[in-house]
């Protein structure tokens, strides 16, 4: 071993230090190298919160690493592991001010903590380094929704404060919830307000609306009973249609974890949630569908679909120019409805 | 005239035996150097007289969800901004802020924490505050540290605020049955030669360590129950904090319902109501003792009591256990600080857990801190 590092170093003080720090290099690569492997493999499993705890340490040992950092920091997002995702990208964004794939994944994270001021100022930031695609500016738009909602939530907020028994002012707010894709805020709003109130059928099926954005498909289902034999209000679907919408829920949320490579599974439940009336998580399971197929024009007419039941017209007007560039010839009754 | 003889001629199997002795304890530490791995939990320790605690002048790194944050004390062992000599005398207010997790902060730098707030503002105040919280600390606990350093220790101070919450009823329970060891030197010979040979005896360190993954195992064996929204406690990072404080309760039928370590509903269900009423009831004894003691030295003291998520979503600013609290701090005439207001208004109860809770957990994030120590703030100095 000697006689290697005599030969190798050549008995010279300066190769010697030159090994000794191409050895610490290497060692030290591949120890991130086994970090990385790790998340990997665990991303590969069902447990997220060991994903973000491998994450976690990733980052608490190599903070300095922005070529692998941002991508967690996305992973952490889709994890829901949303305070941890906006410190690692403040982490990033000191060492890299100008990545804007950051910003826009802490922009998300902000938003989804109902940091909405601080989410706008990410996406504003954007626009000041790069030309936002649609997906950037349709996010833009989202979150200024999402802050007025938010806004009105508050105001109702006060209400509440001033008229704790006013069952109105808890049916607005959960209905704001809802249409913020917040299910579990929007369930206890609905049963606070059917204990105020008393039974209504109109209320309990919003209520299952919301279990079934929660996938708490058995509440659900008994939601469902609850109202079967109740008349409801003009327009609001049939029981056993939603049993068979909440069984598909079931089964389609169930294809999509085990297999979350197949669109089927996501298109099925944009079917489902714009039947339900909850056209922004119809748009995401789409949108999921689209990152796996990008080019699929089925996926990209659904999408002009609901953009365009959903009231937004100018996402769904780009998508229909889009698909009739590729040929596709597309129906009346979609052009009418984005004229 | 014979030749001088050297130790190993005169006692040969002695010295092999000695030089032998000397190498296993060298290989031995040189391998605790080695091989024994610096945890995110290492500044804690178990203590000989108020059960458990933080190790004094520490800098390490701590956790307790998927974050790793930095973690100091000072030289009594408390949690501070960085590792400082802490007087016994006081030169100033003095306040002492006793506590649990909630505290602590854990998951949080202590800049980020309620009482790190306090701390960094009582410097505008000419008031110093110390944080002498840990997790799964209890009134019974509580009782045992303030002892310790108010009277073993002479450590002066003008005020304790002490910040309980449901989680004491269960602390009560497995600590009942602790009794503080002697505060002798021989005791505190025993225990820091422990404590070193666990940190730097890699035999030492082994054997302890297939003990307690083995008592581990059939812990969570028994415990482990079903969690539709949590984790269970054996699959989380916190959970060999969960465990060690379990070694002075050997009630083995209460430890393998799983409702047992939902203290959070205790109060809500019918089995374990009755466990919740012994709960409050030992914690207010030892809340007494506390007091006894604060009077005896001329501190005032005032309690404080924290919602976790199932009071929270029972929306009940004043319940069972904030009532019996209220009205025992009122008969003994002790401070009272209810923090459930803050959390429990108009608000919808989800909304709160999202804004102000860790994400699936108990314990309050960086905006639940920020509101505590803005409220706590007005009472403290104005």
């Amino acid at each position: 071993m000697l006689h290697t590092w005599r030969r190798l170093s050549g008995n010279n003080p300066s190769s010697a230090l030159l090994i000794i720090f191409v050895l610490v290099c290497l060692l030290s690569c591949n120890s991130r190298n086994f970090y990385r492997q790790r998340i990997e493999k665990l991303d590969e499993g069902e447990d997220k919160y060991l994903v973000a705890a491998a994450i976690g340490e990733y980052f608490h040992l190599f903070p300095e690493d922005i070529t692998q950092l941002p991508r967690y920091a996305d992973m952490l997002m889709q994890n829901g592991y949303f305070a941890e995702c906006i410190d690692l990208c403040n982490n990033i964004l000191q060492y890299d001010k100008k990545n804007w794939q950051v910003y826009y994944t802490r922009a998300l994270a902000f938003s989804n903590i109902w940091e909405f001021n601080k989410s706008l100022r990410d996406l504003n930031t954007i626009f000041t380094l790069v030309k936002p695609g649609a997906e950037i500016a349709e996010q833009y738009q989202l979150t200024i929704l999402y802050n007025s909602i938010y806004q009105k939530i508050l105001t109702l907020d006060s209400l509440i404060a001033e008229n704790p028994g006013n069952s109105g002012f808890y049916l607005q707010r959960a209905n704001l919830y809802l249409n913020m894709n917040e299910p579990l805020p929007a369930i206890t709003d609905y049963e606070y307000c059917l204990n105020l109130a008393g039974f209504n059928p109109d209320i309990v099926y919003n209520k299952l609306r919301a279990e079934i954005l929660l996938k708490n498909f058995d509440q659900a289902r008994k939601d469902i009973e609850r109202i079967r034999s109740e008349t409801l209000s003009n327009g609001l679907p049939d029981p056993d249609l939603l049993l068979k919408m909440t069984d598909d829920a079931e089964t389609y949320e169930e294809m999509i974890r085990q297999d979350p490579d197949n669109i089927t599974g996501y298109v099925e439940m944009a079917r489902i949630f714009t039947f339900l009336k909850i056209e922004n998580k119809a748009i995401e399971y789409l949108k999921s569908a689209q990152k796996i197929r990008p080019d699929n024009n089925q996926i990209k007419y659904n999408m002009a679909l609901v953009y365009a039941m959903g009231g937004k017209t100018e996402q769904a007007r780009q998508l229909v120019i889009e698909l009739e560039g590729s040929g596709v010839k597309i129906p009346d009754q979609l052009k009418k409805m984005i004229e | 005239m014979s030749e001088k003889k050297n130790i190993f001629e005169r006692r040969p199997a002695c010295t092999i035996l000695i030089f032998l002795f000397i190498l296993i304890l060298l290989i031995d530490f040189l391998s605790g150097l080695l091989f024994i791995k610096e945890d995110y939990q290492s500044f804690r320790t178990q203590h000989y007289y108020y059960h458990h605690g933080l190790r004094p002048n520490q800098q390490a790194f701590a956790r307790w969800s998927v974050r790793i944050y930095p973690f100091n004390t000072n030289s009594l062992g408390f949690r501070d901004f960085k590792p400082r000599k802490i007087s016994l005398e006081k030169n100033q207010r003095r306040i002492l802020i006793l506590g649990d997790s909630h505290t602590e902060g854990v998951d949080l730098p202590f800049e980020s924490t309620f009482s790190g707030l306090l701390a960094k503002k009582a410097e505008q105040h000419h008031t110093e505050i110390l944080t002498a919280a840990a997790v799964s600390y209890s009134p019974r606990i509580h009782y045992l540290i303030t002892e310790f350093f108010i009277e073993k220790k002479k450590l002066e101070c003008d005020e304790i605020y002490v910040f309980i919450d449901i989680s004491d009823i269960q602390n009560e329970l497995v600590y009942e049955k602790y009794n503080p060891g002697k505060y002798n030197i021989l005791t505190r010979l025993l225990y820091n030669v422990k404590n070193f040979l666990k940190r730097n005896s890699f035999t030492f360190h082994t054997v302890k360590k297939i003990i307690t993954d083995k008592g581990k195992k059939e812990f969570y064996d028994r415990i482990t129950g079903e969690k539709k929204e949590e984790k269970n406690i054996s699959e989380t990072f916190s959970a060999d904090l969960y465990y060690s404080f379990f070694t002075h309760f050997n009630d083995n039928i209460l430890l393998a319902n799983p409702r047992f370590h939902g203290v959070g509903d205790w109060l809500y269900d019918k089995e374990f109501n009755s466990l919740a009423m012994k709960g409050i009831q030992l914690g207010q004894e030892n809340i007494s003792r506390l007091n006894n003691l604060c009077r005896n030295h001329g501190i005032s003291l005032t309690i404080a009591v924290q919602p976790w998520h199932s009071q929270i979503k029972m929306k009940q600013t004043v319940d069972e256990y904030v009532d019996s609290w209220m009205k025992f701090a009122e008969k003994n005439n002790i401070g009272f600080i209810n923090l459930y207001p803050l959390f429990i208004n108009e608000e919808n109860p989800q909304a709160v857990i999202k804004k102000y809770y860790i994400k699936n957990d108990n314990h309050w994030n960086k905006e639940g801190h920020n509101k505590v120590a803005a409220y706590l703030e007005k009472i403290i100095w104005e």
